[in-house]
């Protein structure tokens, strides 16, 4: 920006400063939107909050992979996926930044794959721009004009929608709103999803999605993070007296969660996602739309095992479980 | 009413003003109820707003007949609905309105017919006619709300009337009535239960399916591709209102528009309460109706679903069209 000005005060010469001043607005005003790399983080983990006050161009790289991978200690599935990941990275914005994404499809995929981000205003919510066949990469620059907390997810209707959403391709994507979220002890994520796999499958072969099952709601697992037991056998950690905060994405697709902490209530529930609107208080149950979000934090004060559950039917011994171990 | 208030004050005389109080309430009260006609439309047609300041009486015919028609292009059902549409026309009243509903059940008809608008008043308000018999209910809306009126679960075979396409939505507004909103939007989700059966087949009622909850169609307003086929429309700019309806009887509905986020949802319609601000996607349960408000930021094609996403395979979902210009900064390829 220095060099920049600089130069167009050499080059401007005689030209009055009547004339300079919208010139020098634009200058500034390109210049000044600082452009930084988006810190992708993986579930459990979470992205670091804005410290910054000014938006900023945010550059998101994300790649569409196909790959087989464990669902639980029995099976491995041929996962759908972003970066390889179930759920995808997740991304951390702030309301006013102008996010610029770039899809690369893995040359090995054999579908083609886009993205819909819940918090883009505009056909597809940038599917119609982030669609990329197999090798091919796209691209689009997108205003964050909303907060809150919002999934994205493959919306290809090749062979369908549903299909790309239950083979793992979905993550989450944070918009803070001007100001920035409080600061607390502990951030995680958790992204429940469906799994529907044909019956049948022996221990150690790899399950095989079934369109019926989802056609009728029949889901084989139930997980949190995209593994039946991960969540359970590498639990989340704080400390007695810190205060947790989760980002909580239901994925579906077709399930609306019943999200809870079974020792205790949440302290603050901020609703369907909203960051805006404030959080209802003491809430022993959140319910979750299926492509919805929800920001819960609690403080816990005694050590002890703590358990993040969707306690409905059977969905907990499915696989939608996580522990948090308190010291 | 400075007038009547005026012309009581002088003839009230010693009369203390506790007294006159309930009087004057009355006077007001009798002078301006006048009697109108409810406009009924159909989906995705909402009534327009209402502009007048005092409760009236509000005349509604409905009339109950069962047809065959098309549930999906490729299969026929035996709808049970009200003035020959599925979804029923939404009706739309205030606070205080005295609801008169004229409720006739055709001559042709096999069944008995009933539909219950308690939850717009205190209490049951359940009418119910005899084929080619008429009845009449009065009741007074006095909770405000948006709310999904339908036959009785009370009554044999109520499942089978919910599931054939009996159901609509009564809007309760507040006195003073809604904020104005360019576009307003009357939809609907349902399931249809049936049995198997072959393209072009008039397909059976199947009690077991809606036990087993495996839905053979989850629509929106009445037909697999109605939304589709014909989409709603409006211009960049505008705010456009969806009074969002979940019949149900099974599955809750996850509402979300692809493409534009809600910017403020009154959950169960209560708009005296403040709105949740911001959402992706919000649940709207069996039997329970929204009112949701999104400003349309880009031209396009944007699609209303109910995000779990199969049930969009079985026809949960409509088509929005919007006009105007792009905006560049908000959504540009690379």
């Amino acid at each position: 920006m220095p060099i920049n000005f600089s130069r167009c005060v050499r080059t401007a010469g005689l030209v009055g400063a009547f004339i300079m001043t919208p010139y020098l607005g634009i200058h500034a005003g390109v210049v000044s939107a600082e452009t930084i790399k988006a810190q992708l983080a993986f579930a459990p983990n979470v992205p670091p909050p804005i410290k910054r006050t000014e938006p900023a161009t945010v550059l998101v790289n994300l790649t569409a992979d196909e790959w087989t991978g464990p669902l639980s200690d029995d099976n491995n599935y041929e996962f759908w996926g972003f970066n390889k990941h179930t759920p995808g990275p997740m991304i951390r914005v702030m309301v006013g930044d102008t996010v610029e994404i770039r899809m690369k499809n893995n040359k090995d995929s054999k579908e083609s794959h886009n993205i819909d981000f819940h918090a883009i205003t505009g056909p597809g919510g940038g599917a119609s721009l982030l669609n990329s066949e197999p090798g091919q990469e796209s691209g689009g620059r997108f205003k964050m004009i909303i907060p809150g907390i919002f999934m994205y997810h493959c919306a290809t209707a090749s062979p369908s929608i549903p299909e790309h959403v239950a083979n793992g391709m979905y993550g989450t994507i944070v918009v803070e709103p001007a100001g920035g979220l409080k600061p607390v002890d502990k951030e995680y994520q958790i992204t429940q999803s469906e799994f529907y796999t044909k019956e049948g499958a022996a221990k150690g072969e790899t399950l095989e999605f079934s369109y019926e099952a989802g056609l009728d709601e029949r889901p084989s697992h139930v997980v949190y993070n995209g593994h039946a037991t991960s969540m359970v056998k590498t639990p989340l950690k704080a400390k007695a007296g810190e205060t947790v905060r989760i980002f909580f994405t239901n994925v579906g697709p077709n399930f609306v969660d019943s999200f809870q902490l079974l020792e205790q209530p949440f302290d603050r529930v901020y609703t369907e996602g909203s960051l805006t609107a404030p959080p209802a208080e003491n809430v022993k149950v959140t319910k979750v739309p299926t492509g919805g979000a929800v920001m819960v934090e609690f403080k816990v004060n005694k050590a002890g095992t703590y358990t993040l559950v969707d306690p409905v039917g059977n969905r907990k011994d499915l696989g939608a479980m996580s522990l948090l171990k308190v010291d | 009413m400075p007038k009547s208030f005026l012309h009581n004050m002088r003839h009230a005389g010693v009369i203390s003003a506790l007294v006159m109080a309930p009087c004057l309430a009355i006077n007001a009260g009798l002078a301006s109820a006048e009697t109108i006609q409810a406009q009924l439309l159909k989906a995705p047609k909402a009534p327009p707003p209402i502009t007048r300041t005092q409760p009236a009486t509000v005349v509604v015919n409905l009339e109950a007949s069962e047809w065959v028609g098309l549930i999906s292009d490729d299969n026929r059902y035996e709808f049970w609905g009200i003035n020959g549409i599925v979804p029923a026309p939404m009706i739309r009243v205030m606070v205080g309105d005295t609801v008169e509903v004229n409720f006739k059940n055709k001559s042709d008809s096999k069944q008995s017919h009933n539909l219950d608008f308690g939850k717009a008043t205190d209490g049951a308000a359940l009418v119910s006619a005899e084929p080619g018999k008429e009845a009449k209910i009065s009741f007074k809306a006095t909770k405000q709300g948006l709310f999904v009126y339908q036959p009785s679960t009370a009554a044999p075979y109520s499942i089978q009337h919910l599931l054939s396409g009996m159901y609509g939505l009564i809007l309760v507004e507040p006195v003073g009535g809604l904020k104005p909103a360019q576009q307003e939007y009357y939809v609907m989700q349902s399931e249809f239960y049936m049995k198997d059966g072959k393209k072009n087949d008039t397909l059976p009622f199947s009690i077991d399916k809606v036990k087993e909850m495996d839905a053979s169609y989850i629509v929106h307003n009445g037909h697999m591709t109605a939304l589709v086929k014909v989409p709603l429309r409006c211009k960049v700019g505008e705010t456009t209102r969806w009074f969002y309806g979940n019949a149900g009887v099974n599955f809750e509905s996850s509402w979300h528009v692809i493409g534009e986020m809600l910017d403020r949802v009154w959950p169960a319609g209560d708009m005296s309460k403040a709105p949740l601000e911001s959402i992706q996607s919000t649940l709207v349960g069996t039997g329970e109706a929204t009112i949701g408000e999104f400003k349309g930021e880009m031209p396009g094609t944007f699609v209303s679903v109910d995000h779990s996403l199969f049930r969009t395979e079985k026809g949960a979902l409509g088509l929005l069209k919007i006009d105007g210009p792009t905006n560049a900064e908000l959504f540009k390829g690379l």
